[in-house]
C-alpha cells in the first residue's frame, strides 16, 4: 500500500475553509477565532 | 500566527504536487487574528522579508503576493506603490507580482512544519494526533512548536511558557520543548 508521500495520483488537498486540527486545546480555542488570511511567495 | 501552511498556489495546472507543479509557485498560507494585526501590517512584513527589486525566472520560486479578494489587491497594490516610493524607483522596477491565489493546494505532509522532524518526539506525538497532512497543516499547535522552537524570535520563550500547558502535551514533550529554546 502506499502513501501519500509515494503515490504522485493521489491529489493533494486544497484550502476549503474547514480547520480540521482540532484535537488539542490550543486548536479547539483557535479554530472558533476568527481570521483572515495572507498567501505568498518568498522565492 | 493562527496557522502557518505551505502548498502551492497562483497556476492553473490541476492538482499540483512538488513533483509536477506546472504553472504554481511554493507558497505559504498564513491564518493571522485581525484583532491582533492587520492585512496591511501583514504586508510590511511580507515586504520586509524579501528583496522586491529582484524576482526569479523560475514561477517555482516567485516573489509574489497572492489576493484573495479586491480589498487584498488593493491593499497590496498601495502597499508596492509604498515601496517602490520609499526606495525612490519607479514601480516598474520593483519586480514582486502581486497574482490571484485562485486555488492554493497544500504541500505534502512532509513539507508541512519540516522544522519539527528534528524533533521525532514531537513530531510523532503530532502525526498521531493529527493522522492527516492537512490537519497537521492546519494545527496551531504545531505551527508554534515549530515557529518557536526554531525561528529564533526575542520572545519565543515567554510565548511557549505561556501557553504550553494548552498544547496538551504529554509531560516528557513539554519538558523537551520547553528546554530547546
Amino acid at each position: 500500500m502506499f502513501s501519500r508521500r509515494n503515490s504522485p495520483t493521489l491529489p493533494l488537498p486544497v484550502e476549503d475553509g474547514t480547520i480540521s486540527a482540532q484535537t488539542l486545546k490550543l486548536d479547539r480555542e483557535t479554530a472558533e477565532k476568527s481570521y483572515e488570511t495572507i498567501t505568498f511567495g518568498l522565492g | 500566527m493562527l496557522r502557518v501552511r505551505a502548498g502551492y498556489c497562483g497556476g492553473t495546472k490541476e492538482n499540483p504536487s512538488y513533483y509536477d507543479l506546472g504553472d504554481h509557485t511554493e507558497a505559504v498560507s498564513i491564518d493571522y487574528d485581525p484583532e491582533v494585526i492587520s492585512f496591511e501590517g501583514m504586508l510590511k512584513h511580507f515586504w520586509a522579508a524579501h528583496q522586491p527589486t529582484r524576482n526569479n525566472a523560475s514561477r517555482q520560486y516567485l516573489h509574489a503576493l497572492f489576493y484573495r479578494c479586491e480589498a487584498q489587491k488593493v491593499a497590496a497594490d498601495l502597499s508596492l506603490s509604498a515601496i517602490a516610493a520609499e526606495r525612490e524607483l519607479p514601480e516598474r522596477k520593483i519586480e514582486t507580482e502581486i497574482i490571484p491565489v485562485r486555488e492554493f493546494t497544500y504541500a505534502e505532509d512532509y513539507h508541512q512544519k519540516y522544522y519539527l522532524t528534528q524533533y521525532p518526539e514531537l513530531r510523532d506525538f503530532l502525526t498521531g494526533t493529527y493522522p492527516t497532512g492537512k490537519a497537521l497543516a492546519d494545527s496551531t499547535v504545531a505551527t508554534r512548536l515549530n515557529a518557536y522552537l526554531f525561528s529564533g524570535m526575542d520572545n519565543a520563550r515567554e510565548r511557549l511558557e505561556r501557553e504550553i500547558d494548552s498544547y496538551d502535551l504529554p509531560g516528557n514533550l513539554k519538558t523537551l520543548a520547553s528546554s530547546r529554546i
